[in-house]
């Protein structure tokens, strides 16, 4: 069997958009398919000490605080990505913000990091933080609300 | 120095790299795209420095690169498509582009090392650095960096993964000029191919990703999670396998067991 032959038409798969090719030639016959399989995923956590709890409690716990306490002059900042959220630039380094901090539009308020994306989070608007709804550390989940901001 | 004219001959591209900026020397390549007050706003600008003074990893770890001697730059994606589903796809295709560039032109077999590192013979020559500035809940800017190892043949200091150059694998100094031109190329394809076609992308990175189905940990800070590189999903993600079934992980240090 010419293994490089095979190697090629890998290769002609892989760049291409088809997902099966079938070659037949003096009685050798080559099936190469694509098809990305479906992947179960068992648990959905990251590096945390207890990730399975954690990721259930997460929601519950940060959705009713939301209801109850957004009131008008309140503004949420949500997560743009789905990621790791931290309050510091590097490990050792001091909170970008603390409850009580005025903030104004550009403020840095957070990162969210991904796949090595840091994603740095600035403030769109003026006000005070009231609340901060993430642990430094914790995964966050696309849209998922950060922080708390009391506009006026 | 960086001759730019040979440079713009070997570009290919249709706007990655038209707009050029060159300089000397810098604090950060990254941090200067990322800063609006700079005014910078065409899609695919680049801009290249001869040093960096405060270079960048991830988590504010050190770049340190010889002036003059590596290429350490910066690409501005600015247009409103990147921002969505296709994101971390994009930030494979950076990785993707910079090892194909150096297999084209020099031979050499590049591996890539999850989420975007680029490796020869195990040693680390290139590192990406992504970064994004969102206004509220909404990404403004995006930005890849990229700190490619060429004619530098010492590095000093401590490293979690060895550092290596073209030059020490390929065996000569080599043009920086063309390697460049040619990475720029290849990312502007491999861009549209990810808005359009994100799988394929995936797929041509898988490909020289040669931990998976191995075994590994994964460290973030002082936590070390254990398993089986079982794949990489559509969206980029790590699946680690083990006896609690298959975690999906998106950031740590990834090394083999």
């Amino acid at each position: 069997m010419d293994l490089n032959l095979i190697k090629r038409l890998v290769k002609i798969v892989n760049s291409s958009d088809i997902t099966d090719l079938e070659v037949q030639e003096d009685g050798l016959k080559v099936k190469i398919s694509k098809k990305i399989r479906g992947t179960q995923i068992v648990t959905h956590s990251h590096l945390q000490p207890a990730p399975v709890q954690e990721a259930a409690k997460a929601q519950p716990e940060t959705l009713p605080a939301e209801i109850e306490s957004k009131t008008e002059n309140q503004h949420e900042i949500k997560s743009p990505i789905v990621g790791t959220f931290y309050r510091a630039p590097a490990p050792d380094a001091d909170p970008y913000v603390q409850i009580g901090d005025i903030v104004s539009p550009g403020t840095v308020l957070c990162i969210v990091e991904a796949m090595k994306l840091m994603n740095e989070i600035e403030s769109d608007v003026s006000g005070k933080i009231i609340k901060i709804l993430v642990e430094n550390g914790k995964p966050v989940e696309y849209s998922q609300p950060l922080f708390l901001i009391q506009t006026a | 120095m960086f001759n730019i004219e040979v440079f713009d001959i070997k570009l290919n591209t249709d706007f990655i790299g038209r707009n050029f900026i060159y300089v000397e020397e810098i604090d950060s390549t990254n941090s200067y795209l990322l800063n609006k007050s700079n005014k910078v706003k065409a899609d695919g600008t680049v801009i290249l420095a001869e040093k960096q003074n405060r270079g960048r990893g991830r988590k504010d770890r050190s770049w340190y690169s010889n002036k003059g001697q590596n290429l350490t730059l910066s690409i501005l994606l600015a247009d409103k498509r990147y921002f969505g589903k296709s994101l971390n796809t994009i930030n494979f295709a950076v990785s993707l582009a910079v090892a194909e560039a150096i297999e084209n032109m020099f031979q050499l077999r590049t591996e890539l090392k999850w989420p975007n590192d680029v490796l020869v013979n195990k040693r680390k020559i290139a590192g990406i650095l992504f970064e994004s500035i969102s206004a509220g809940s909404k990404i403004e800017r995006l930005v890849a960096g990229i700190g490619l190892n060429v004619n530098q043949t010492l590095f000093q200091g401590q490293f979690s993964i060895e550092p290596t150059s073209i030059k020490l694998e390929f065996g000569e100094s080599v043009e920086r000029e063309r390697l460049l031109a040619d990475i720029l190329n290849i990312f502007e394809e491999l861009l549209q191919q990810s808005l359009l076609n994100p799988a394929v992308t995936m797929n041509d990175w898988k490909l020289r990703c040669r931990m998976i189905g191995e075994k590994i940990s994964i460290a973030e800070g002082n936590e070390s999670r254990y398993g089986i590189f079982e794949d990489i999903d559509d969206d980029g993600f790590l699946l680690l396998k083990s006896k609690k079934g298959i975690e999906r992980i998106h950031y740590g240090d990834v090394s083999l067991r």
